[in-house]
């Protein structure tokens, strides 16, 4: 790569890189608060000593979060969702995507098909004609719910299909020439060329699943069966011992800082190492060269 | 020779009830302290037990030994007494009925919230089995599933804290059950129906409907939110004060101690009092100084004439804000202190130790200032009567035990009668504590050799209706009250060598649970006296909906520019005058049609 040497530029690069680690530091401190907070005493955390640095260090917090059946078991259902929904999500993405990619030519009625697809992506049903479809095909309470209704992101469907038009045609002519059928065609010339988009639509899909707690509010009538987000949320919530039934007891578990602080850390850790794993795959400029025009 | 014995202890419990009941409304339902005092717990318990016919009930039901609560078998342990089942009971065949409930809750193993202690005594004792219909967390999330519930037409049988706005809904479209005729019939007057005629009736403010009780009462203990005065013992000693009395004396112990800097903060951090953003908050309140000239902001209450006034705009609430102008001017409140949200003032405030007095809840004693000890391991709190005004009125903000919310039953369900008789018989078991309710080994409790591991899950979260339930709704908002007492007078009073492990479990607690038995009993007992009663306890009227946010937010902000003096003191007739006419009267005059009306 060509650099420029000027002063003007050097010094542009080196407030630009300060620039960008300040903001980058402003994004992690929260996170490093409360890292710090959950590993701290109730009192310091509490009384909100705690800056960057745990005070009173107490692994405890992280032992009664871990040792919480709630916790556990929502975050079991997380990860089941996690794995489960995002399977589904990249195997329908691929399906759908890969037929829509080909010309009408090719695949006479895929305008029409587009819109389809379109349409539903801009309007959708509303909450409560939708519970009352989950509700009837039985799935309520049932991972199920979480998954089957989101199972196609037609977002991601469209992002993939212009990704997959991207590809040369030539390469996929050339292998049908050979002989290749679609299937063929699909999984050994388009997905290993696709890798990068796979790889982001399917941090997209974790994330989202991982994030998602309305879907687990209104389809899991049992709060016992709420995935992580879900159960989350009723912890973080604003304590106010105006609002009906809250005890003080219950009042002094939601305003444990310490505990809460474990609670989002431990709920933020996994999602945080799925990245490192799909960094690899977003390197694009694989299929340089493999056409010659 | 037994009968008779029985029957003249009867005899004296009822008269002691009856002369209680009048000066107290406390011991009601539950036995007065004196009969505790005065039978010797194997007599009494005794004379009880045949009173009741309770060992024959017992043997007629069959109810599996490791079904009842308690730890008999234990050489430390207790026998814990069920009442007499119901005529009638279990049911056969055993009856199945769905209830909503609200959730966070916690199982020993294997347990859930369809299969609990709670559920499998319910069903061996009374034949009712319970199915969760949904469950929620939050409030927010317990409206929308309720909304799901009346949109699909799917009710459960018992629901358990209905909205206020869900409640309406069901009944302008007549979808709930009317359950007077049931209730009049089998609901247990000393359990259900006497505990529920509390203060006026104010139980039934919403379950009762143009006269018919369309759901059961929710309600809280009495006091729970009234205020005490909690103050550094430490603090008064290190300036040399006693424990004010007056709103002076207030004024001066507060002075003092941001004078002399005890706080832990940083030099100068120290402050006198603490406020938020609410004036009659639920921590860290102002109340009782305005209860100090007799008003309430926020607050509707009878005058002269027996019309309800607003408080918020009456003379009086001018010279208390003369006098909260110039603490603040002295700077004795935190600068930003109206940007504080009650919860918030204690951790950041009364746990950070900058603070020696404040007027919180008895709870205080577990929220707020275990932190302020474990950041402080000096610190030494203690809690005293709130202060008398200048021409002597003590009187502070009084806790409605009825929330916004009511538990109702579905429009022609048939079981009303046995949810009914299920919550006077459990509230039998666990509202006398003679019975010696303390739940069950493994879920609420576990033996660690003699001692007791009091950090269970709390297995009254696992009941379906009253006296459990997330949130403590019992049928008698003097269950805890009742409780402290007998544990303070009949437990403390046991020999010690004739005590059992829970009995000392509970007299032997840490310093601040003690210190919140003491202050919850005190505040119990000024409950009725003390309290600045908001009388107009219903939905909001026409004018309200329509202009209540902006008067509201003019209150607001017109009270809290007074008190930091970016508003002069005149500006509060100016208020009155705009609060008037921008609505103000219209809605004085709606309340009191309904007031009148009702």
């Amino acid at each position: 790569m060509i650099r420029e040497n000027s002063l003007s530029s050097r010094l542009f690069d080196y407030g630009n890189h300060l620039f960008l680690a300040g903001f980058a530091l402003l994004c992690l401190l929260p996170l490093i608060h409360i890292f710090a907070v959950s590993l701290s005493g109730r009192g310091p955390a509490n009384g909100g000593f705690v800056s960057f640095w745990p005070l009173d260090f107490t692994l405890e917090n992280y032992d009664q979060v871990i040792g919480s059946q709630v916790f556990l078991r929502s975050l079991f259902i997380s990860f089941q969702r996690v794995v489960l929904g995002v399977s589904l999500n990249m195997a329908l993405i691929v399906l759908c995507a890969y037929p829509l990619s080909k010309s009408p030519l090719v695949f006479r009625g895929r305008n029409v098909l587009i819109w389809v697809f379109v349409f539903a992506m801009l309007f959708d049903g509303g909450l409560i004609p939708t519970f009352l479809v989950v509700r009837s095909l039985g799935l309520l309470n049932k991972l199920g719910a979480l998954i089957l209704p989101g199972a196609v992101p037609i977002f991601s469907v469209i992002l993939m299909m212009n990704f997959f038009r991207d590809i040369p045609r030539e390469l996929e002519e050339s292998a049908l020439i050979d002989g290749a059928s679609h299937w063929r065609v699909l999984w050994h010339i388009y997905l290993p060329l696709s890798l990068p988009a796979i790889a982001t639509l399917t941090l997209f899909a974790a994330v989202g699943h991982w994030n998602a707690w309305f879907d687990g509010l209104i389809y899991m009538t049992d709060s016992n069966n709420y995935p992580m987000q879900t159960y989350l949320r009723t912890v973080v919530v604003e304590l106010d011992l105006t609002r009906v039934g809250v005890t003080p007891q219950e009042l002094l578990r939601l305003s444990d800082r310490a505990i809460r602080g474990a609670q989002i850390i431990v709920a933020t850790v996994p999602i945080l190492v799925v990245y490192p794993f799909l960094q690899r795959y977003f390197i694009s400029g694989i299929r340089l060269g493999a056409v010659k025009e | 020779m037994a009968e008779w014995k029985d029957q003249a202890i009867k005899d004296e419990l009822e008269e002691g009830r009856s002369e209680m009941s009048k000066e107290l409304p406390i011991s009601r339902g539950a036995f007065s302290r004196r009969d505790f005092l005065r039978g010797s717990s194997v007599g009494l318990a005794a004379s009880m037990a045949s009173r009741y016919g309770l060992a024959a009930a017992q043997d007629a039901s069959g109810i599996p030994q490791e079904l009842i609560p308690g730890s008999p078998g234990h050489p430390r342990g207790w026998t814990t007494t069920l009442p007499p089942i119901p005529e009638g009971m279990p049911v056969s065949p055993p009856v199945t009925i769905s209830g909503s409930r609200r959730a966070p809750w916690e199982f020993a193993e294997g347990d859930n919230i369809e299969n609990s202690p709670f559920t499998r005594l319910t069903a061996a004792a009374l034949g009712i089995n319970w199915q969760l219909a949904f469950s929620w967390v939050d409030p927010d999330e317990g409206l929308q599933k309720y909304n799901l519930a009346v949109a699909s037409g799917e009710l459960p049988d018992f629901m358990e804290t209905v909205p206020l706005q869900v409640y309406s809904d069901l009944l302008e479209n007549d979808l709930l059950e009317d359950i007077t005729d049931v209730y009049e019939a089998v609901a247990s007057q000393e359990w259900i129906k006497d505990p529920l005629s509390f203060g006026d009736g104010v139980a039934w403010r919403l379950a009762e409907v143009n006269g018919r009780k369309m759901g059961f009462p929710y309600i809280e203990q009495a006091a729970q939110n009234d205020k005490v005065m909690w103050l550094r013992e430490d603090w008064l000693e290190a300036v040399g004060m006693g424990a004010p009395t007056t709103i002076d004396e207030l004024h001066a112990v507060a002075s003092a101690f941001k004078a002399a800097d005890l706080g832990q903060g940083a030099e100068g951090t120290t402050l006198g009092m603490v406020a938020c953003n609410t004036l009659d908050a639920w921590y860290g309140s102002l109340d009782p100084v305005f209860g100090a000239w007799g008003v309430m902001p926020g607050s509707w209450t009878p005058d002269a004439n027996g019309d309800l006034e607003y408080n918020s705009v009456r003379p009086e609430i001018k010279e208390v804000l003369s006098v909260l102008q110039g603490w603040y001017a002295e700077g004795l409140f935190a600068q930003d202190f109206f940007t504080l949200r009650p919860g918030q003032t204690a951790f950041a405030h009364v746990g950070a130790n900058i603070v020696g007095v404040h007027f919180s809840p008895a709870f205080a004693a577990v929220f707020g200032l275990p932190d302020s000890v474990a950041n402080d391991p000096d610190a030494r709190w203690t809690f005293a009567d709130i202060p008398a005004g200048p021409t002597g009125i003590k009187k502070k903000s009084w806790s409605n035990p009825v929330p916004d919310t009511v538990y109702c039953f579905r429009k022609g369900f048939e079981h009303v009668d046995l949810v009914l008789k299920q919550i006077g018989w459990w509230a039998e078991l666990m509202q006398n504590p003679v019975n010696r309710y303390h739940g069950w080994e493994g879920t609420d409790y576990f033996w660690v050799g003699d001692e007791l591991d009091l950090n269970g899950y709390d297995s009254s979260k696992h009941f379906f209706g009253p006296p459990g339930t997330n949130g403590g709704s019992r049928t008698d908002p003097y269950f805890e009250a009742n409780w402290i007492r007998h544990r303070r007078e009949v437990w403390a009073n046991t020999a010690e060598d004739q005590r059992d492990a829970m009995m000392e479990a509970f007299l032997g607690g840490d310093a601040l649970s003690q210190l919140w038995d003491r202050a919850n009993v005190f505040a119990v007992d000024r409950w009725a006296h003390d309290g600045i009663r908001n009388h107009f306890t219903t939905v909001p009227t026409e004018t309200m909906k329509r202009a209540g946010t902006s008067l509201d937010g003019l209150e607001q902000e017109t009270l809290f520019n007074i008190i930091i003096g970016q508003e002069p003191l005149d500006r509060f007739d100016s208020f009155v005058e705009e609060w008037r006419s921008g609505g103000g009267d219209r809605i004085t005059g709606e309340v009191n049609e309904w007031y009148h009306g009702s």
